[in-house]
């Protein structure tokens, strides 16, 4: 798709053009702009529990919210048409007469339903009469004493912060409770054992305890928490999830220091697939699905399955935005020791030919062999593209082709790097089933 | 690492093809492809959407 875009990008590798960063921040905002406006009929075609106290329309609407305030912090981006209409769609929507009523009924949805409010306070959007509720709510006793993952607790503070609101004064003592060394960052995260799930904890964590890459953790390993980020965006490039890869990116970004070479290499997937579709693709979205809705409903499924994905990218550029040069510093941070570039090249292709044969079915590992194999990614491109590839095999479980690529980055400069010793490690545990595992084994058949 | 670390990976080099390939069979009779994967199937976009493109756009067009 030629466009603006086209004109804006920087070579795969280099810094992206401030233009292109601003530019597709305000393509996102006018994305949201013109789709908000239609969230009513969307949300006639989805199906809430009726118990539900978080609807899907307001869980657009808080990310919406959240997506004004950390673009709303890069300057020039406030006073467009796309910005006010979004911001008059948050206040109507976060702060309406059915939010008001469930934060009085059952004042826990403050941590919930209540962060769209805060996030307009945030922004400089004060509403007292909601401000009282809060404070009513609060007095209760009954905010933020359910059970949540830290991250999510996490994402409450960092909100309350935000906000100053006067009515957090207390809970403030649980803000300080939060330790890095006994959070989701603390342990070293591989892409071959990754979940989703263990993703988002890493990225969500790193989100609000950086307040979106404005202030440092102190006390952590950046390096070693980079090399985690880094086996995990390998596993969002093999499973084709582009949505993790732009939260992981992200993470990535807001950490002092420079992108790793698997990050470099996620920007390139990244930057690639959005040039050639127009849109990056959200991992829920399926076809079938899509099929089966009534026609009214189709938009309304496309946008719910892709708004999450969209809004992260703006928020991926926010954050590059303000340190793109030192993020792509002219090496990545792990490396490279470079090999000869023909010998990568060699071992590239033969990898590739054992993780995908016929050629990558998938979007992202398809634009990664591409930029690899095309030397587009400069500098260490052969530790991305193995790990990713060595994700590829056991995800199918092919032992035999796991060991051929252990082979063959036998002296490369990869050889004796972390990923590598973790699938070796990978394939030594499976061979001891060899000694205990009963034989023969009758496949399960499928109901 | 631990001598038995060291036994694995000598194991893991000295199996052949077959017996690897058949200790693979032997695991997919005790677990279903999703357990495998760790993560269920995602559906390839970029292959099966050209149309994605109209997210972007305003409704009316």
């Amino acid at each position: 798709m030629a466009g603006p875009r086209d004109r804006l990008t920087a070579p795969p590798g280099a810094a992206p053009r401030a233009e292109y960063l601003h530019h597709r921040i305000d393509e996102v905002l006018e994305f949201a702009a013109g789709q908000l406006r239609h969230l009513d009929d969307y949300a006639a075609h989805w199906h809430d529990d009726p118990g539900e106290m978080v609807r899907k329309e307001d869980k657009v609407a808080i990310e919406t919210a959240m997506l004004l305030l950390v673009t709303g912090r890069i300057p020039g981006h406030r006073d467009g048409e796309a910005w006010r209409r979004l911001v008059d769609e948050c206040v109507r929507r976060c702060r309406g007469g059915r939010v008001r009523c469930v934060i009085a009924r059952h004042p826990r949805t403050v941590s919930s339903l209540g962060l769209g409010h805060l996030f307009l306070s945030a922004l400089g959007c004060p509403d007292e009469d909601l401000d009282h509720l809060l404070e009513n709510a609060v007095g209760t006793g009954q905010v933020g004493i359910e059970e949540h993952v830290p991250f999510r607790r996490l994402e409450f503070e960092w909100a309350r912060r935000g906000a100053a609101h006067p009515a957090f004064a207390e809970s403030g003592r649980a803000a300080s409770k939060w330790r890095p060394e006994v959070s989701a960052i603390a342990s070293d995260r591989d892409g071959l054992y990754a979940t989703r799930e263990d993703c988002y904890a890493l990225t969500h964590t790193l989100m609000y305890a950086t307040d979106f890459g404005a202030a440092g953790i102190p006390g952590i390993d950046t390096e070693r928490l980079r090399s985690s980020i880094g086996s995990t965006i390998c596993f969002a490039l093999a499973i084709d999830d582009f949505d993790l890869l732009g939260e992981l990116l992200l993470a990535d970004a807001v950490l002092p220091g420079h992108a790793s070479a698997a990050a470099r290499c996620g920007w390139a997937v990244r930057t690639r697939v959005l040039d050639d579709r127009g849109a990056l693709p959200g991992p829920t979205f399926r076809d079938a699905e899509l099929a089966k809705q009534e026609p009214a409903g189709r938009a309304g499924y496309r946008f719910y399955h892709s708004y999450h994905t969209t809004y992260v990218d703006a928020l991926l550029c926010a954050a590059v935005l303000s340190r793109r040069h030192h993020w792509f510093a002219p090496e990545p941070a792990d490396g490279p020791r470079a090999d000869e570039p023909q010998a990568d090249d060699r071992r590239i292709r033969r990898i590739a030919g054992l993780a995908w044969p016929g050629g990558p079915r998938s979007g992202a590992a398809a634009a990664l062999l591409d930029l690899c194999t095309r030397s587009i990614v400069p500098g260490a491109r052969l530790g991305p593209l193995a790990e990713t590839a060595i994700i590829e095999v056991v995800r199918r479980y092919d032992l035999v082709a796991l060991r051929r690529i252990l082979q063959e980055v036998r002296g490369s400069s990869i050889a004796e790097s972390r990923s590598i010793a973790v699938a070796t490690r990978f394939l030594a545990n499976q061979t001891a089933l060899a000694t205990c595992l009963e034989s023969p084994v009758t496949p399960r058949s499928k109901p | 690492m631990t001598e038995r670390q060291v036994d694995l990976q000598k194991l893991a080099q000295e199996l052949s093809d077959s017996e690897l390939i058949n200790l693979a069979e032997k695991l997919r009779g005790h677990l279903t492809p999703e357990v495998i994967n760790s993560e269920k199937q995602t559906q390839s976009f970029v292959a099966c959407n050209p149309n994605y493109c109209v997210v972007v756009r305003p409704l009316e067009e």
